[in-house]
């Protein structure tokens, strides 16, 4: 799934989050989001999203209007964001219970995805007794429920250990990924480009196969923040 | 499996879940979020016994300030709103916490069947609280209800729970975002439920029927408003 954001401008009263931003994230590809705090970058995903309505500009999904078929949208995409956007009053295999009934799929496919991220024997808990890193991985079981195409990813790897983040990092193989992350490691070493955004805008792009190593990417971010 | 595969492949949208052109699961998607919603409440017990508690001091205090002896529906309408607007509050907590709502957002279902099933749920958590104020009123107030009137006291109290919970999830989720949504909810609900509630409130004094009619056209109206207004406000 292609998705193209095209003059994007979300205005909170006086305050530009995103000012005339343009992006592309053609289908397969992956590309890492980096700025500053307040850059616009959980802004734009949650617009990409459909959660937030732009002041203007278009998002596209495969060349059409998001806003034609919003549906086709939701159903592609898997979002991680900051919180889990789950009931602490209903336990894990719950949660995903109930979204997998939202997405037709069955309860073979919460076993599933529970097995996926380690929390099979966790799944009558409730999100509230679990730690940071393993309501991450809740959070990526939700998403990945309907096996989207797509994802949207704000900090998926804040708190996750190391197998966790390998278990993420195979599950994001051949799909298309939209990553914010201030991990110069993981920007370099996950995704094909990264792209800066300053003040809800892009600043610069690059391929990641032109860096050599993190702090070459560090380097070249740092240079772009004090040019923009 | 590539990306191209992958989006070629079982995940390309079939039809919305919960959409117009399917009723059956549109009505499936708002029975989920309904029965959802009573789930929270059996585990968390926010809404109901807060709400009923409330309900409750509103009617002994009344009793108490008067005597006991005034017997009037007053203190019925009285409690009915602030009860009903903690109430409204508590559940849009619930979906405000961990940005749970936001995960119904995203998923491929109809919108409006999300609305709905919250306005179901609302409706029924309301309208207990309302039976529960008028029991304390027949106890506090020694209001007498006459048997063969009943159904249409409950009948009314359903139908300005119904317009009631219409107004209150739209206002509880708009007001959500805000740091002073405990005082934003009630000023700006209870203006708006005030036709519904001159409705109830005539009933009870006239007996007339016509006012039910009224009760009805403003639940109607609500209704439709919510249905035409919930994406764009939640959005």
């Amino acid at each position: 799934m292609e998705l193209r954001a095209d003059g994007l401008v979300k205005q909170y009263g006086p305050y530009s989050a995103l000012d005339g931003l343009d992006l592309r994230l053609a289908d397969g590809e992956k590309v890492g989001l980096l700025g500053p705090n307040g850059s616009g970058k959980t802004t734009l995903l949650d617009v990409l999203a459909g959660l937030v309505t732009p002041t203007a500009g278009t998002v596209f999904v495969d060349g059409r209007p998001a806003a034609d078929d919003p549906a086709h949208l939701r159903r592609n995409l898997g979002y991680v964001a900051h919180e889990t956007m789950l009931y602490d009053e209903l336990t894990a295999r719950e949660n995903l219970g109930l979204h997998a009934g939202f997405l037709g799929q069955s309860a073979d496919r919460v076993e599933a995805v529970l097995d996926l991220v380690d929390l099979s024997n966790r799944g009558n808990s409730s999100p509230r007794s679990f730690s940071h890193g393993m309501k991450k991985r809740l959070s990526f079981a939700r998403a990945e429920l309907g096996s989207p195409p797509t994802f949207l990813l704000d900090e998926p790897f804040s708190g996750l250990d190391q197998d966790s983040q390998a278990t993420v990092i195979d599950l994001l193989e051949d799909r298309s990924v939209l990553l914010v992350t201030h991990d110069f490691d993981h920007a370099r070493t996950i995704c094909d480009r990264v792209v800066v955004l300053q003040a809800g805008r892009v600043a610069e792009t690059a391929q990641t196969a032109s860096f050599e190593s993190r702090q070459d990417l560090r380097q070249w971010y740092q240079d772009v923040l004090e040019a923009s | 499996m590539t990306g191209a595969d992958r989006s070629s492949t079982g995940t390309d949208s079939g039809p919305e879940a919960g959409s117009v052109a399917s009723p059956t699961g549109f009505f499936r998607t708002a029975l989920s979020i309904a029965l959802k919603d009573f789930r929270l409440e059996i585990r968390s017990k926010q809404a109901l016994p807060l709400s009923v508690a409330l309900s409750l001091l509103i009617v002994v205090t009344d009793a108490f300030s008067y005597g006991g002896g005034a017997e009037s529906y007053g203190p019925l309408w009285v409690a009915f709103v602030f009860a009903g607007t903690l109430a409204v509050m508590q559940t849009i907590a619930l979906e405000t916490r961990n940005d749970a709502f936001d995960g119904l957002l995203l998923a491929p279902i109809n919108r409006t069947a999300i609305y709905l099933g919250k306005v179901a749920s609302t409706t029924v958590f309301v309208t207990v609280i309302g039976f529960v104020t008028l029991l304390a009123l027949a106890v506090f107030h020694h209001a007498t209800v006459p048997l063969e009137t009943l159904p249409t006291l409950l009948l009314i109290l359903f139908l300005f729970s119904l317009g009631f919970s219409a107004v209150g999830v739209l206002v509880g989720l708009i007001t959500a975002a805000t740091d002073i949504s405990a005082l934003l909810v009630p000023v700006l609900l209870v203006p708006l439920v005030f036709p519904g509630l001159l409705a109830g409130v005539g009933f009870l004094e006239s007996g007339a029927t016509s006012w039910i009619t009224v009760l009805l056209s403003y639940d109607g109206i609500v209704l439709v408003a919510g249905v035409l207004v919930f994406d764009e406000l939640v959005s």
